[in-house]
């Protein structure tokens, strides 16, 4: 049998999680209680922390905007202040049920590479806060993530803050495909971010995932786009170049060779999303 | 009766829609009594092997386990399926010829208990390289499965001269299709409760779609008399062909339990024991070769159909049948050869699924139509109407029909419609580099009954109480198809009662005739006419007490709106709870059980000529679709389904079940398939088998075509199958249109068009 326990505050929860053996946080359990209940991940008590109030809620903090992880995806996904592909990549999971209870934290630390908070926070300069019983420290998104399910989170540790830094002239945007058009798991998605001004694109970031063991940056690509103006010749570059630096699987869901002919297609309709005007290339 | 109708050819809402919809509506898996025990099945995990040792008593000791069940505990046979002689053990060994093949049954008083004890069960296998590709397992020299070999069951369709035929074309065209399994993917999985009862009888609560079917395998093999054995048929959340086999299986392993422990006894599948041990529709490979003259006549076609049976024959042998019998599409085609096997593999078996064969070959004939088409250069809605079959041609069996042919009606409504072909000159005008835009047509038939399948009964009983209200009961099973709404509306109609005072239980095989499955799109033909039958009884017995009453001629009197009146005065007026009250002091007789009867098949069995079918359901689609060149993604803009149903008897219902039908039509084309390596299958779950979901609905249009048959009541015929067929291949025809490329295999999934387009 599998003990529930509902702390009071946060610390509470830390010192839980420091003296339990068998201990894990539950957030909306949408990850988690399927491998509980398949038997995938032995546990012997749920720590519930989606009603801590430490951890619920997006808040402006200064040039900083700062998301409790246990705030849901449907919140996420309707918070105005929030950018517009952290808010298209929380929208786009699951069904409405799913995003009742699903919380960003829940994706961030489940660390599925095909998590679709996961390429919006990469190139939006999300960082992560964590804490234990004995400390805290703070990571950029990319340092946290592994490989599949894997992150640097130790035992006892727990998110408590995913901060943004507020860039008023930064814009961007979220693409994602899958099965079906929707209530899917992603085959690949790929968030962008950029400032765009006078038709010159300014310090891209680009991130794909679905497409290697982990959400990744495309470092090749933004040197590709930085400072341009984007015509065909440049888009045609990118979008190539995207496709050869992602590293896709072949599994059930999509082949390799369909995830690079397809992100293409991605990148250039988020660009054009982005950039307000049709991009072909 | 004199027109007009009163209820029938009306839009009426499901008579049970309301309980659906909140909830109310109980399911097997709902079902409560004292002391139900759960249970779960032990399923072997290889493909092909041979079971060594099966160790269960471990599993016997594990916290909660009451049984576990072996085959030695079995009394009965240990054998289920359609066709004698029966090949599907319902615990197998030592052959295992699936994955999903159960080993054991283990029992215990909660289903995590049983699920925790049935991976303690040691099941030591050698196993075999599994035989996959059915090609292969028809060599001679390939491993055995079965007994007698990897052919579970080979027909041959004749008419004319195939070879002579061929000599007149002027033109042949020639392609082998291919279609992958789909998955019945109900909202509902598989459940059973076997519930002993204190006089020695065993209720068996199923969440079935032929109860009778089921009573006789549960009585065989736990040997109980099947008079002692009652299959009650609670709600059910969608069947489509998939509640036979998988839940007679497990109906007969509960009752087996319930009976040794004297306590009820369930099993439910989860999505995974659905996926694994449950029957999907057959894959195919179809070889098809068509001639016909410069001016569009087709002269000959010759086909060679393949089904993969998966381990167990089920209804190989009727699929089969159906998929010989309709390759030949709704066109008048004087000579053809069909050869059609369904053969044994070490895969999840294939059984009765929604069409029934008829998608697959559907698919192939309507492509194979647009590859004629583009080979005479001709217009596609042309080449079908030139062939279309009418009133008094002869069709592949060489069956003539004198009414009811409405196939040319549903090609000029789809073309009105849809402007064909202005519709095509403008899905082609355009000249977006990467969103390509094309349209399909396909036309096609499909039988209604059983026809060459078997004896074509279904029992009814319809009863007036004194107060005017009337319980029907039927042999066949509401399965959510709307088919209680359907047989409420012919009785209500018949004997002038408001729907609202009609109720139609629930089959219990205690109360009705065996009336055989609910398959081949028969409940509204076949079963409504049991249901006219015995309302039309009652109806003379209410007639007549009228007359009693009012001093007339029972001729002289109708019935309507609970009333009984004078046709001639209509203010003459009794209600009818008064005169079915005077019918009951005086004698007459209130209740009626009908049996109807199709007349049977007459036809060669070595050529397949004959009288097969009472009636075919006829229909044209046309389909325009948008593919994004990018990423293989298709919109559906337009779709056109126009079917030749008889008789409208529920506008609503027929509309629910084309479009569902349509949205099943679209999966098998372009979503589903479920993938099998080294026989292991790959996504027996929903997140990675995927189907049409609410974002993928279709703009379905239905045009209805009301060409009466004799043959059901009102003259309607079933819409339940057909639609699918219709859609599937009207996909197939827009995506190839649009693109340039023919596609000849399904499902043509976004990945498979990038592939194509990608080269
Ligand atoms: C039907 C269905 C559809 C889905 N569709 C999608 C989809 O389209 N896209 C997608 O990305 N995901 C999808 N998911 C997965 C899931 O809903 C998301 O990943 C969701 O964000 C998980 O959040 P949760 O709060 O439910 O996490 P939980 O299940 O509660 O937790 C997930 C993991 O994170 C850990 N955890 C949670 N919070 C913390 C914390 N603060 N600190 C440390 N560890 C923590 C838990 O211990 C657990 O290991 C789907 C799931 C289902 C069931």
């Amino acid at each position: 049998m599998v003990r529930y326990i509902t702390p009071h505050s946060l610390n509470e929860a830390l010192q839980i999680l420091d003296q339990e053996e068998h201990c894990l946080p539950l957030a909306g359990g949408t990850d988690l209680t399927l491998l509980v209940r398949d038997r995938t991940v032995q546990v012997e008590c749920l720590l519930d922390i989606s009603k801590l109030p430490e951890l619920v809620g997006v808040h402006q903090e200064g040039g900083e905007i700062r998301i409790g992880p246990s705030t849901t995806l449907a919140d996420v996904a309707s918070s105005p202040q929030l950018p517009t592909a952290l808010r298209t990549g929380a929208g786009w999971i699951g069904s409405p049920q799913i995003r009742a209870l699903g919380t960003i934290g829940g994706n961030i630390c489940n660390a599925s590479p095909c998590g679709d908070t996961l390429s919006p926070l990469l190139v939006l300069g999300g960082r992560f806060r964590l804490r234990s019983a004995g400390g805290e420290r703070e990571v950029p998104a990319e340092a946290f993530f592994l490989g599949p399910k894997r992150t640097i989170l130790t035992r006892g540790e727990l998110l408590v803050g995913i901060h943004l830094p507020r860039e008023d002239d930064r814009r961007s945007t979220f693409r994602k495909i899958g099965g079906r058009g929707a209530q899917t798991i992603a085959q690949v998605n790929l968030a962008i971010s950029a400032c765009w001004r006078e038709g010159i694109l300014r310090q891209p970031r680009l991130a794909v995932g679905s497409a290697a063991p982990t959400p990744i940056r495309i470092p090749a690509v933004e040197r590709i786009l930085d400072g341009q103006s984007l015509g065909d010749e440049v888009i045609a570059e990118a979008a190539e170049r995207t496709a050869a630096e992602i590293r896709p699987i072949c599994d059930q869901r999509a082949s390799d060779r369909y995830r690079r002919w397809v992100v293409r297609a991605l990148f250039r309709d988020a660009l054009s999303s982005l950039t307000e005007q049709e991009v072909y290339g | 009766m004199t027109a007009p109708f009163r209820t029938i050819g009306q839009p009426v809402s499901k008579i049970d829609g309301v309980e659906l919809v909140t909830g109310r509506a109980r399911y097997t898996a709902d079902l409560q009594f004292p002391g139900t025990l759960q249970a779960v099945a032990r399923r072997a995990g290889f493909a092909a092997g041979l079971l060594h040792r099966l160790d269960v008593e471990e599993a016997r000791r594990s916290p909660g386990v009451v049984l576990v069940l072996t085959p030695a505990d079995l009394p009965g046979p240990n054998l289920i399926g359609i066709l004698p002689p029966f090949d599907q053990p319902l615990l197998a060994g030592p052959e295992i010829r699936h994955e999903g093949d159960s080993l054991a049954l283990v029992v215990a008083e909660t289903q995590d208990q049983a699920e925790a004890a049935a991976s303690l069960i040691v099941a030591e296998i050698e196993p075999f390289p599994p035989l996959l590709d059915p090609e292969e397992a028809m060599r001679p020299e390939a491993r055995k499965i079965h007994p007698n070999g990897n052919l579970t069951f080979a027909k041959q369709l004749l008419k004319g001269d195939v070879e002579a035929g061929f000599s007149l074309a002027e033109v042949i065209v020639e392609d082998t299709y291919r279609t992958s399994v789909q998955d019945h993917a109900y909202l509902e999985p598989e459940a059973v409760l076997a519930v002993p009862e204190s006089d020695g009888r065993l209720t068996v609560y199923a969440s079935c779609q032929s109860p009778f079917h089921l009573r006789g395998h549960i009585a065989a093999n736990t040997g109980l008399p099947a008079s002692r054995v009652k299959v009650v048929q609670p709600f059910v959340g969608g069947s489509f062909g998939g509640k036979d086999d998988a839940v007679t299986e497990m109906g007969s392993l509960a009752g087996a339990a319930a009976l040794k422990l004297g306590r009820p006894v369930r099993i439910v599948h989860s999505r995974r024991d659905s996926f694994l041990g449950s029957h999907a529709r057959h894959a195919a490979i179809i070889h098809l070769k068509t001639g016909a003259l410069r001016d569009g006549t087709i002269v000959a076609r010759q086909a060679e159909i393949l089904l993969d049976g998966g381990a167990y024959a089920s209804e190989s042998p009727f699929v089969v049948m159906k998929a010989l019998i309709h390759v030949a599409g709704p066109y008048k085609i004087p000579h053809l050869r069909v050869d059609c096997r369904a053969v044994y593999t070490n895969k999840r078996q294939a059984g009765a699924m929604r069409g029934f064969g008829v998608p697959q070959v559907t698919f192939a004939s309507e492509s194979q139509i647009d590859a004629l088409a583009r080979e005479l250069s001709f217009d596609p809605w042309e080449l079908r109407r030139r062939n279309a079959l009418t009133v008094g041609e002869a069709n592949a069996t060489g069956q003539v029909f004198q009414e009811s042919v409405g196939l040319i009606q549903t090609l000029e409504l789809v073309k009105v419609e849809g402007e064909w072909p202005a519709c095509w000159e403008k899905a082609h005008a355009g000249s977006n580099p990467r969103f390509k835009r094309g349209v399909g047509l396909a036309a096609m038939m499909q039988g209604i009954s059983n026809g060459a399948e078997g004896v074509d009964v279904v029992g009814a009983s319809v009863q007036v109480s004194q107060d005017g209200s009337v319980l029907v009961g039927l042999g066949l099973t509401e399965l959510g198809q709307g088919s209680r709404t359907a047989m409420a509306q012919i009785a209500a109609e018949i004997l002038g009662v408001r729907l609202e005072k009609i109720s139609v239980r629930q089959v219990d095989t205690d109360t009705v005739h065996d009336s055989g499955p609910t398959v081949a799109s028969r409940t509204t033909t076949v079963g409504g006419k049991a249901v006219w039958m015995a309302a039309q009884a009652v109806r003379t017995s209410l007639l007549e007490m009228a007359g009693l009453m009012f001093k007339a001629p029972a001729e002289a009197i109708e019935l309507g709106e609970d009333l009984a009146y004078l046709r001639e005065n209509q203010e003459a007026q009794i209600p009818l709870a008064q005169v079915a009250t005077a019918a009951y002091w005086t004698g007459f007789p209130l209740m009626n059980l009908a049996f109807s009867r199709a007349p049977d098949a007459q036809y060669d069995h070595e050529t397949h000529q004959g009288q097969i079918y009472i009636a075919y359901n006829y229909g044209a689609h046309l389909m325009e679709v948008e593919v994004d060149t990018w990423t293989g993604k298709v919109r559906v803009l337009r779709h056109l389904a126009s079917h030749d149903v008889g008789k409208v008897i529920n506008p609503l219902g027929v509309e629910g079940q084309v479009e569902g039908a349509a949205l099943m039509g679209l999966g098998f084309a372009h979503l589903e398939e479920v993938l099998q390596e080294n026989g292991k299958v790959r996504n027996a779950n929903f997140a990675d088998y995927q189907i049409p979901s609410f974002a993928e609905r279709l703009p379905t249009r239905f045009l209805a075509v009301e060409e009466a048959t004799p043959n059901g009541p009102f003259g309607a015929k079933g819409i339940g199958e057909p639609p699918l067929a219709g859609t599937a291949a009207a996909f197939a025809n827009a995506v190839s249109d649009a693109l340039g490329i023919s596609f000849t295999r399904l499902p043509i999934t976004p990945q498979r068009i990038l592939e194509a387009l990608e080269g």
